[in-house]
């Protein structure tokens, strides 16, 4: 193969042919059309905009900032257990006893003010107000409340951190879902994995930095792959998602008759020729291309690897739930996540689908609970006994909360919840953040934050800052501005860190 | 109005069409000068046009500079002396196409010396027009070698806050870094230069611009505060505004400090918020250096620990020998250190790491048949936050080379051989917090936790093994 490509510029002995390859007139007048401009623009507006001395070299193209972290971390990766549909707080952790003195009375427009709600109970005559008809009880050192169908949760209280007023600007599952997986209620933004890859970048070069696993068989509202795109972020930050079943990657598999020999020299060969088209153009996408490769034939290994549970003892699988041996479920899941962050994956994304209780609540949310209430906490202890749930943080939560009112008929045993972005509750748990801890205070009736409200946008300023990044500083230019996770909003929670 | 903001637009274009003159004269003269050598010697048919470039570019630069110079507030002795340079030069520029096109009837002017001449002059007058142009623009002492004005001049590093100057250390940066680009010696827009303690007492064009004691009344403090759109809002054209912060730090200044310009932290003694302020800004006052701060967040995000600077390949050469490395903090450099499981001998592979020794504040090296005698090693990482021993045959006597590990906050033992008297040299250590002996030969309840400890001991949940 020739390779004087490589070859560096040598004045003495110039290659001309490989200069002009390089810098002809199309590719010089795009390269520095923009250029000249700039240098005017520069000159116009003085040394202000340029003058800043120690700033540091870019990372990439579109990188408006200098490194990361912007100081020490606490966290070095997370696990997000998205619950999708919108759980009811009023049922698992906001307590709210008062309630049963009004109960199925009309909701005082006092508290309502006005509040939009959705097309689907907002023609109701009336709004009947339902107490949880489940029972509460405190647990551990923090005297937490939890209810009757969150058992094992109720076991780790005094690791979690509630969240319990947390507000939304979005009341339907699409722009709700989408707005606190990226910031914005339209489809397009990175999601908050997409962004900690670009800012932080891998801990494990043979898996993604940022993984998806999705509990089998989900119905209610369904899921995107927009929800853990990389937007507007160079593609290799998107998420990879990981199936249930024998390929948990998609294309990852040799065809039929090939070896992994074959496999690498033909990817040898491939690298080779895309380094050729790099030398022609200089495109970094090209670069990006190849380490694409190279990571799905390490992950030939690495995947089967990380998802083959047979070494697991019979111990983990009852402290997860029975159904954590059936792949694809959210018990499973949960257990793969802690085998993924063993291996230093930085962002595991689980979703669990059908919290969306409009009508018959009691049943559904029993059903969602049983599926999901053992594993969620098995996943604390577990982390916590590795000494993985020091610099790992979990998240629990849904896009919404549900509303005091009964949508639909409310009978003493049987009632349903419309959306509510007023207020919902999310708890936390490991670094940074601090254990047997509730944050936020909602009124009597579970309808509006009264003390401490802490935003999505809050809630990503947070995130951001717990992996040490000064969130106002991680940004991305496209389409001439500079785009951040938390938009122009966010405040970091500082009570709730440690 | 309307026909004063178009000139003035126009002028905008100056600092762009000013290089243009600049380029096409010089290049006259060295076509000239290097049509002299016998290699070069057909170049010099391309002098007259581009004398003529040059000189009608330069006399687009002489109209878009007037123009500007309408705006005002630049020094008027520079802009005088830029302004005559300019159309100096542009003229001397003219005369020598003329010549060069062989158009005077003079003898002097048909010979080749003249033009020589005029060339001379040329970049001379370009040397000079430029050198006060980049002066009005940039401020007196930009081109000099020490790099700083007297308002910013070094000054030695303080360790301690309270030994900061009020208006040099603090108020004056914030000014030179979002006041000073329009107000300085030679650009005094308004007629103020907010450069020196002298100069702001001064004022400007509309009297005094700080009021002591009175900052609500101040026009700087006024100014700054006004909605963003309305005409006086400060500062303007959209450059960056002043932060909350800076805004507070400046009127507690006018309203309690400004009687002395060599008033110190320590005299002026500021209320408990704004010495927050202060402290954010200093980034815990280590270096306290004039022109060097910018604003941070008001969590306290500053880390304790002191380290060397990382060698520039230090990163790399340590993946290259199969380590994970990470810098989870700039300066000091701190790293996050993986030697995945079951990478190699652990003693060889420890002994890589000696030249970032301080650098690793958190490391995991589980799994590595890491031995009581490498823990000596480890016990040379004196920034150690976050140790990961778990699953490596080390016992108590190995751990007893941990003990300078002072920075020390969680140590994972799982699946180590250690036993009881560890956690006697361990409630020993000050920082420590943290400590995992799941799987170890230790009872998995806390009953021999002594009562007043504050070391928390994290075991297994689940009593099974492995």
């Amino acid at each position: 193969m020739d390779m004087h490509h490589h070859t560096p510029f040598d004045p003495k002995n110039p290659d001309l042919a490989s200069v002009k390859k390089l810098l002809d007139r199309r590719t010089f007048l795009t390269k520095t059309s923009m250029g000249i401009g700039a240098i005017a623009l520069g000159s116009l507006l003085g040394k202000s905009l340029f003058g800043k001395g120690n700033m540091a070299a870019p990372m990439e193209e579109g990188v408006t900032s200098t490194v990361f972290p912007n100081y020490l971390p606490k966290a070095k990766r997370i696990v997000y257990l998205f619950q999708s549909g919108g759980p009811s707080q009023l049922d698992l952790f906001d307590y709210k006893p008062e309630l049963t003195k009004y109960q199925a009375q009309d909701l005082p427009e006092s508290i309502r003010q006005g509040q939009r709600l959705t097309g689907m109970s907002a023609e109701q005559s009336v709004f009947p107000v339902a107490s949880s008809i489940f029972k509460f009880d405190q647990y551990g050192e923090s005297r937490a409340w939890v209810s009757e169908l969150m058992p094992h949760t109720a076991q780790v209280v005094d690791d979690l951190c509630f969240v319990k007023s947390m507000q939304t600007d979005a009341i339907n599952h699409d722009p709700a879902i989408t707005f606190l997986q990226s910031g914005n209620q339209i489809a397009g933004r990175p999601s908050i994995g997409a962004w900690l890859s670009y800012g932080l970048g891998s801990d494990n070069d043979n898996l993604p930095t940022f993984i998806v696993l999705i509990s089998k068989n989900g119905r209610g509202q369904p899921l995107m792959a927009r929800l853990w795109s990389n937007g507007f972020l160079p593609s290799r930050h998107q998420g990879v998602e990981f199936r249930s079943g024998k390929d948990p990657v998609l294309f990852l598999g040799n065809p039929e008759g090939y070896d992994g020999k074959d496999r690498g020299e033909m990817l040898d060969y491939l690298k080779k020729l895309n380094r050729l088209q790099h030398d022609t153009y200089s495109d970094p996408e090209i670069n990006t291309r190849i380490a694409q490769y190279e990571m799905a034939y390490r992950m030939q290994t690495s995947v089967p690897e990380v998802t083959d549970m047979s070494d697991e003892p019979d111990w983990v699988y009852e402290m997860y739930g029975e159904e954590s041996r059936d792949p694809g479920t959210f018990a499973a899941n949960c257990l793969l996540a802690r085998r993924l962050l063993e291996k230093d994956v930085k962002f595991v994304q689980l979703y669990h689908q059908d919290w969306d209780h409009h009508g018959n609540l009691p049943g559904g949310l029993r059903a969602q609970c049983k599926q999901t209430d053992r594993a969620s906490a098995a996943l604390i202890k577990d982390l916590k006994q590795r000494g993985l749930l020091e610099d790992t943080l979990v998240v629990w939560g849904g896009e919404f909360g549900r509303t005091v009112y009964s949508q639909g008929k409310l009978s003493p045993d049987n009632y349903g919840r419309d959306h509510h972005p007023r207020c919902f509750t999310m708890w936390m748990a490991g670094a940074g953040v601090k254990p047997g801890f509730t944050y936020g205070e909602t009124d009597d009736f579970g309808y509006n934050v009264t003390k401490d409200a802490v935003h999505v946008h809050d809630f990503h300023a947070t995130l951001l800052h717990l992996f040490g990044i000064n969130h106002e500083q991680l940004t991305y230019k496209y389409q001439g501005r500079r785009f951040r996770l938390t938009d122009v909003h966010g405040h970091i929670v500082k009570d709730i860190l440690t | 109005m309307m026909l004063l903001n178009i000139f003035t637009f126009t002028g905008k274009f100056h600092p762009l069409f000013v290089h243009l003159p600049i380029g096409f004269l010089l290049l006259a003269a060295l076509l000239q000068w290097a049509g002299g050598l016998p290699a070069y010697a057909k170049i010099r048919v391309a002098v007259p046009v581009t004398l003529l470039a040059g000189a009608i570019a330069g006399l687009f630069s002489c109209i878009t500079g007037y123009l500007l110079s309408l705006d005002g507030g630049y020094n008027t002795t520079t802009l005088n002396l830029h302004m005559w340079m300019g159309i100096g030069t542009t003229a001397i520029a003219f005369t020598a196409w003329l010549i060069s096109i062989r158009k005077i009837p003079f003898a002097f002017f048909q010979s080749k010396k003249s033009l020589n001449l005029f060339l001379v002059l040329i970049v001379a007058g370009i040397s000079l027009a430029g050198h006060w142009g980049g002066t009005l623009t940039h401020g007196e002492g930009y081109l000099s070698f020490s790099n700083t004005d007297n308002a910013t001049a070094y000054r030695a590093p303080i360790s301690d806050i309270n030994g900061a100057l009020v208006f040099r250390d603090i108020v004056q940066p914030i000014l030179q870094h979002k006041c000073a680009d329009c107000h300085n010696k030679n650009k005094m827009k308004g007629e103020l230069s907010l450069q020196g303690f002298a100069q702001i007492m001064k004022g400007g064009k509309h009297g005094e611009v700080v009021m002591s004691g009175r900052p609500a009344e101040s026009e700087m403090i006024k100014r700054v505060l006004l909605d963003p759109s309305d005409e006086n809002f400060m500062p303007t054209d959209g450059k960056p505004p002043l932060t909350a912060d800076e805004t507070t730090l400046i009127s507690w200044w006018i309203e309690h400090a400004l009687q002395k310009e060599d008033l110190t932290v320590a005299v002026a003694s500021p209320p408990e918020n704004i010495m927050q302020i202060i402290r954010d800004y200093f980034g815990g006052g280590v270096q306290i250096l004039a022109a060097n701060h910018s604003p941070k967040t008001q969590l306290n995000t500053a880390t304790q620990l002191s380290a060397p600077a990382l060698q520039a390949d230090a990163i790399q050469s340590l993946t290259n020998t199969g380590f994970v490395v990470k810098q989870i903090h700039y300066n000091p450099d701190l790293l996050d250190i993986t030697l995945p499981a079951g990478t190699g001998d652990a003693k060889t592979q420890l002994a890589l790491l000696q030249p970032v020794k301080e650098n690793i504040t958190w490391l995991n090296i589980s799994g590595n048949e890491v031995s009581d005698e490498d823990l000596k090693a480890v016990g040379s990482f004196t920034n150690l936050q976050r140790l990961r021993l778990d699953n490596n045959p080390v016992s108590d006597k190995g751990l007893e080379h941990l003990k300078a590990l002072v920075h020390l906050e969680s140590i994972n033992l799982c699946f180590t051989k250690i036993e009881p008297a560890s956690l006697v040299m361990l409630e020993t250590m000050p920082a420590l917090k943290t400590v995992y002996i799941w799987g170890t030969a230790l009872p998995q309840n806390h009953a021999y936790r002594r009562a007043d400890s504050t070391l928390k001991i994290v075991a297994g949940e689940s009593a099974a093994g492995k």
